[in-house]
């Protein structure tokens, strides 16, 4: 059972109860110290599971520590499993080695059904980044990446894309918000160098700007509209489900107020010619704020869609129902697959 | 009461302390049924307590705002629909009755078409599958470029083969023409009578209507976000302008470029060139797709449909 599966949480859950009826059933056992310390031990026994609970419900949900070993600080990757039909996408596991930032870790890598069926084609690319807290495989569990991907592709309103899930962070607990911290882990790196060189290596993808785009929800959505700001000549477009403008952390060199603020970039700087997507649910007030804020500093040659849920909070539910019409989006954007 | 509202958050705060009271009170009474009572009072008082932080959490970073964000709504809804459908839509289709899959080719008169800084009207090449596909819009790579009607149906004919499906249009441009033909005046033709879409196009101009050409481009640089210059001389191949956006990509046909050009060389014989340069240039192009599905909103399922909002390049 992994950490974030429902089982893990429902079994916690009995435990927590089990634990506050063991509880109860010891209070008066005993006599003396003894009864103090059965006292003492089953009143931790009930606060430790009952927040046990807690936390795993809470990694249920934002699929934080995919695995026991993501939990016990272990750097692995999630095993997720690979989808086996014919007319289906599969997915792949490949490290990246850390030459420019420092940072070896895994990554997954969604590969269209064509990528089989069409042996020398070179495709078109995604990275898909994470909110925080979370890991990759909120992409790939909660919001079921992987079967919106085939939808949409089958469909014809996609193109047959290789999307990555890189993880933002080399610690679950340590918000990078994608950039280059000073003094820390350097992922904005990573991200558009790093994996980028590892996936050309391994994969057929297409190596040139007009074939590579970003997407993210939450922290990851600030991530894409900063990254594609940032490195418009290597990336054409990006899409931020509810993404804020800014990091909301301390980078350590200040650019939190300047270079990484979307919204200080926009004023000060020339604007590049990207395309930008953002959707958030209206009753996101910060996300939705922070989208009509960036689409209104914007200009030629930016582009800027912004696409609005109606209701919807700062959740899973308004992701998934916005992924899909992102990468759609995304797509119409992006270089086709070379023949 | 709103999920996020102080009135549930105190509410619930007042009915964990309430629960905490009422256990400490009660927990040697009912001596008999002690365990279950007691097991029941601590579970009731943890879940407050839990519950009392997770709505606090949930004021402060707006998870759910509404409890029906809380239920699992209904998720996307993937009813695009057909695509606006072009003016000539039907005309392709009679068309490419009789052409046997291969792409339909044909003299475009636009309204006012006469007017334009032509030497002869646009010869339009829409790719085979057109007709079959009538919710796609399809990228279009735009010509400025002389060129025989025979090299012209040759060099389309190798680019759908080599780089996929794309609108052509060879414009038949004078050299006195002005920018706005190019970002302007043929974009709108184009999307009133056929399934285009609205950026990402790829231009493709000979020597003498380069600057043209990279006039449309810093005009437009979304519209036209791929150049191909072609020379066609013997000469080696110019660099490519430096002032252009630093996002657009640019191909040269010709001799090599020199070390450090950004341009991306197309070595190609000079009667391949424009077969060079029209399948380099679609394959920076989109694949004809159909409309994006629509963002329907899960939570809440009562409230009224909003319309998405695209802001245009203009803006």
């Amino acid at each position: 059972m992994a950490p974030d599966s429902l089982a893990t949480a429902l079994s916690a859950t009995t435990a927590a109860a089990l634990a506050a009826v063991l509880l109860c059933a010891t209070w008066d056992r005993a006599t003396g110290l003894r009864r103090a310390a059965l006292r003492a031990a089953t009143t931790v026994c009930c606060l430790t599971t009952a927040l046990a609970a807690t936390g795993l419900w809470i990694n249920h949900q934002i699929d934080t520590f995919p695995t026991w070993s993501a939990l016990a600080g272990q750097k692995t990757g999630a095993d997720p499993t690979p989808a086996t039909g014919h007319t289906d996408g599969q997915l792949v596991t490949l490290t990246v080695p850390g030459t420019a930032s420092g940072l070896t870790l895994p990554i997954h890598a969604y590969l269209p059904a064509a990528y089989r069926d069409q042996p020398t084609a070179r495709f078109p690319v995604i990275e898909a980044l994470h909110g925080f807290p979370g890991s990759p495989s909120g992409w790939l569990n909660r919001l079921a990446a992987t079967r919106h991907l085939d939808q949409e592709i089958t469909a014809g309103r996609m193109a047959p894309t290789v999307v990555l899930f890189p993880p933002q962070t080399p610690n679950p607990l340590l918000d990078t918000e994608c950039t280059d911290l000073t003094g820390g882990p350097r992922t904005e790196t990573f991200l558009t160098v790093d994996v980028p060189a590892a996936a050309q290596t391994h994969l057929r993808i297409r190596a040139d700007r007009a074939g590579w785009g970003l997407i993210g929800y939450s922290a990851g959505g600030y991530c894409a509209t900063n990254l594609a700001l940032r490195h418009p000549d290597k990336y054409a477009t990006a899409a931020s489900l509810s993404g804020y403008a800014t990091p909301g952390i301390t980078i350590g060199d200040g650019t939190e107020h300047t270079l990484n603020d979307d919204t200080w970039r926009l004023r000060h700087l020339p604007q590049p010619a990207i395309a930008l997507y953002l959707a958030s649910g209206r009753a996101d007030h910060k996300a939705h704020h922070d989208a009509e804020t960036l689409a209104h500093l914007a200009h030629p040659p930016l582009t800027v869609t912004t696409n609005y849920a109606d209701g919807g909070g700062h959740s899973m539910a308004v992701w998934e129902a916005a992924e899909a019409p992102a990468f759609d989006w995304l797509s119409t954007w992006l270089g086709r697959p070379l023949h | 009461m709103s999920l996020t509202g102080l009135p549930l958050l105190l509410l619930a705060a007042a009915t964990a302390v309430a629960a905490v009271v009422a256990t400490a009170r009660t927990w040697r009474r009912h001596r008999r049924w002690a365990p279950l009572t007691r097991a029941a009072a601590v579970l009731l008082t943890e879940t407050l307590a839990l519950l009392t932080a997770g709505l606090a959490v949930n004021r402060a970073a707006g998870f759910y705002p509404t409890w029906a964000d809380l239920l699992p709504g209904d998720t996307i809804r993937h009813d695009t629909g057909p695509a606006h459908p072009g003016h000539l839509d039907r005309f392709i289709s009679s068309r490419a009755a009789h052409t046997a899959g291969a792409p339909v080719s044909f003299t475009w008169h636009p309204p006012r078409w006469t007017s334009w800084p032509v030497t002869a009207a646009p010869t339009v090449v829409v790719p085979a599958d057109y007709p079959q596909h009538p919710t796609w819009r399809y990228p279009v790579v735009v010509l400025a470029d002389p060129a025989t009607p025979a090299q012209e149906n040759n060099a389309a004919h190798a680019a759908e083969e080599h780089a996929g499906p794309a609108i052509l249009v060879f414009t038949h441009l004078r050299p006195t023409a002005t920018p706005d033909i190019l970002t302007d005046t043929l974009p709108t033709g184009l999307t009133r009578d056929l399934r285009v879409t609205t950026h990402s196009w790829a231009l493709v101009a000979s020597d003498h209507l380069t600057p043209l050409a990279l006039a449309a481009i810093r005009a437009t640089p979304t519209r036209y976000p791929t150049l191909v210059l072609i020379n066609d001389t013997d000469d080696p191949a110019t660099d490519a302008p430096a002032d252009l956006p630093t996002t657009e990509t640019v191909a040269v046909t010709g001799g090599p470029t020199r070390p450090g050009d950004p341009a991306t060389h197309l070595d190609a014989p000079p009667d391949d060139r424009l077969t060079a340069a029209l399948t380099w240039a679609c394959q920076q192009t989109p694949a004809p797709l159909s409309a994006p599905a629509q963002l329907i909103p899960a939570p809440p399922r009562h409230t009224p449909r909003h319309p998405s909002h695209t802001i245009p390049p203009g803006r």
